[in-house]
């Protein structure tokens, strides 16, 4: 490799013409507004068994991120409203700290009635998500759930959900903002739809949706 | 704030920093032609450093796949974490100044 050479050279600054071109239309124009739109999951109110929150992330010390939250804020709000008799919290687990536990301690401070929630801790996986969840429910003779996830991720948790063998009514969070007009926020969104257009390919690479 | 103050106030920002910098570093004799070179030599690092984010990209996806693939459990997000990103613009700075220096 000789990066001093004039032919390189001349290959190194098409290529760094073209990630700077790049980096302007995705930062200046609203192509990542738009993919967003494409990929973005509906939302079909209706009556279930169980609203089910699917996991987004915690911090070691037990704090929930943005998206965690408001995704739990909405399995709440749809209880409240009667959609279901039953909450049911995924999450992750990080070092000590438990999603789904510190969910659920923030439903039971809300007002939920503590007999009426499940937890599912210690998932990794959409697809971990989905198997578990339906064994928990489907052992109690539920299959209808109110799934509650994030904008973009929601295409693909329903397709997964399904092929586990629940009925979903999907209920989505916009935990990433799709009206983003800063170039950094549309470069973050950009990377947000290029991580789920990449998960999407691999689930439907392995056949599990 | 309008939608288009947003988007132009960072160019407009750079670009009148950038005039200012041009006209010290004229002031302090630097060489008109030798700023056609500085660009290109910044093309290049652009370039180099998208190469190897492209290659650090792949090895990550690499590398989560194979520990999945033996059994362990590796997110797919770790491939996406902003500091990959950092450090292939820095190994890009490196292997151009390297290479550089070793013309001298």
């Amino acid at each position: 490799m000789n990066l001093e050479s004039e032919g390189t050279r001349r290959g190194l600054r098409a290529l760094g013409t073209l990630a700077l071109l790049g980096l302007a239309v995705i930062g200046f124009t609203p192509l990542a507004n738009v993919l967003h739109a494409r990929l973005h999951g509906a939302t079909r109110v209706a009556d279930a068994d169980a609203v089910v929150v699917l996991c987004s992330s915690v911090d070691p010390g037990g704090r929930l991120s943005e998206g965690s939250l408001r995704r739990a804020v909405e399995g709440i709000r749809q209880m409240r409203r009667g959609a279901a008799p039953l909450l049911v919290f995924t999450g992750i687990t990080r070092d000590e700290a438990s999603e789904a536990e510190a969910r659920g301690r923030l439903a039971v401070d809300l007002g939920v009635d503590p007999g009426r929630l499940l937890l599912v801790p210690g998932v990794r996986t959409t697809a971990e998500e989905a198997a578990q969840v339906s064994a928990a429910l489907r052992g109690r003779g539920l299959r209808e759930v109110v799934l509650v996830t994030g904008s973009l991720h929601m295409l693909r948790a329903q397709r997964v959900f399904e092929k586990a063998g629940l009925v979903v009514h999907p209920a989505t969070v916009e935990d990433v903002s799709g009206r983003e007009v800063q170039p950094f926020d549309r470069l973050s969104l950009m990377r947000a739809v290029l991580q789920e257009a990449a998960a999407r390919g691999l689930y439907r690479l392995k056949g599990a949706h | 704030m309008s939608t288009w103050v947003d988007q132009v106030f960072p160019l407009a920002l750079a670009a009148g920093s950038s005039l200012a910098l041009l006209l010290l570093a004229r002031g302090r004799g630097f060489e008109a032609a030798a700023l056609r070179e500085a660009l290109r030599r910044a093309l290049e690092f652009c370039g180099l450093g998208a190469a190897l984010y492209a290659l650090n990209l792949g090895l990550a996806v690499a590398v989560v796949l194979a520990v999945r693939a033996l059994g362990g459990f590796l997110s797919l997000y770790l491939c996406v974490e902003p500091s990959l990103l950092a450090l292939s613009l820095l190994q890009a700075l490196v292997l151009q100044w390297w290479a550089a220096t070793s013309r001298r």
